[in-house]
């Protein structure tokens, strides 16, 4: 089943579970990666993916009130909340940040020739987004690598536009302080 | 525009976000300021280095994971045995028969059914 994230929703709404594959299809790998380099711990961060999911799965058939919202902002949405909030209940930040370390070390690119060079990479920008204060790791990621605008941001973490501007402002001064100072090393 | 208001905005002219008036002035000062271009460069590196992190795979046990979650919330609800049994008895396995709401307490605060028994409760 192909069509607009909209026209999926409309149709998961219907209880279509076809148009539930889909559009879990089309933003698994997104939302998981998002999540994951924000919560830092892989199967935390695929327990919520799922419960994204599940969560889209039964308020679809809600989602025309919410008139002129994208549907993307709202999976992001939804998926920042319970990142979020599992980052505030179980106030684990210093050890999940460790985790995402050692983590993210341990996968990837695997077969490819440089390997050492992308492990390299991969530790210099995670301990480069450990610095960074959550709603400013936020923005980083659903801007650079997820594509969001700073309208779609603000609407995801709640803030104005002006606000995302100074997070990814301030955001990208940290890291690209943080990669100077490796490099100088 | 000055070298300090221009690193102010280097971000959001990365992200083509602002005005066209702004886009302009600032490529204009980028041109003519090799110090303001070496920090837009250093900007433009450091999302480069974000961007290049291989994007991870769910793990194969996601997609059966998520359809059992799925499953636990289409399950029919038969909500006569609602009426026949307290709140205090939710959770109890072994019965016989359709499986009520309140077999599953583990709802979140958040879902329908969590909504259900609190009202189912109360009526009691």
């Amino acid at each position: 089943m192909e069509g607009s994230d909209y026209k999926l929703v409309q149709a998961i709404g219907d209880g279509n579970r076809e148009a539930f594959e889909q559009l879990v299809k089309r933003y698994q790998k997104g939302l998981f990666n998002f999540i994951y380099r924000y919560v830092g711990e892989r199967s935390t961060a695929e327990d919520l993916t799922q419960e994204v999911f599940l969560r889209v799965f039964l308020a679809a058939g809600r989602f025309e009130e919410r008139a002129g919202a994208l549907v993307s902002t709202w999976i992001y949405r939804i998926a920042y909340h319970l990142s979020l909030n599992e980052l505030k209940r179980r106030q684990r930040f210093l050890r999940i940040s460790n985790h995402l370390e050692d983590a993210m070390q341990g996968r990837g690119e695997r077969s490819s020739a440089d390997l050492m060079e992308v492990q390299a990479l991969k530790q210099t920008i995670v301990s480069g987004l450990r610095l960074l204060p959550e709603n400013q790791r936020a923005a980083l990621l659903l801007r650079v690598n997820e594509g969001l605008s700073y309208q779609e941001i603000s609407e995801v973490l709640g803030v104005s536009f002006s606000s995302v501007e100074s997070l990814l402002f301030r955001a990208r001064q940290t890291l690209r302080r943080h990669l100077e100072k490796l490099m100088q090393e | 525009m000055k070298c300090n208001e221009v690193r102010e905005k280097l971000s959001p002219y990365l992200d083509r976000e602002l005005d066209q008036d702004q886009m302009k002035s600032i490529e204009d000062h980028l041109d003519a300021c090799s110090i303001c271009l070496k920090e837009f460069e250093l900007l433009k590196k450091t999302d480069a280095f974000l961007i290049n992190i291989p994007r991870e795979d769910l793990s194969k046990e996601f997609h059966e994971k998520l359809v059992r979650g799925l499953e636990k919330h289409s399950i029919p609800i038969d909500k006569k045995a609602h009426k026949r049994r307290s709140i205090r008895s939710a959770g109890r396995l072994g019965r016989k028969g359709p499986w009520a709401m309140d077999t599953f307490d583990d709802f979140p605060p958040w879902s329908l059914g969590h909504v259900y028994l609190k009202l189912i409760n109360k009526n009691h």
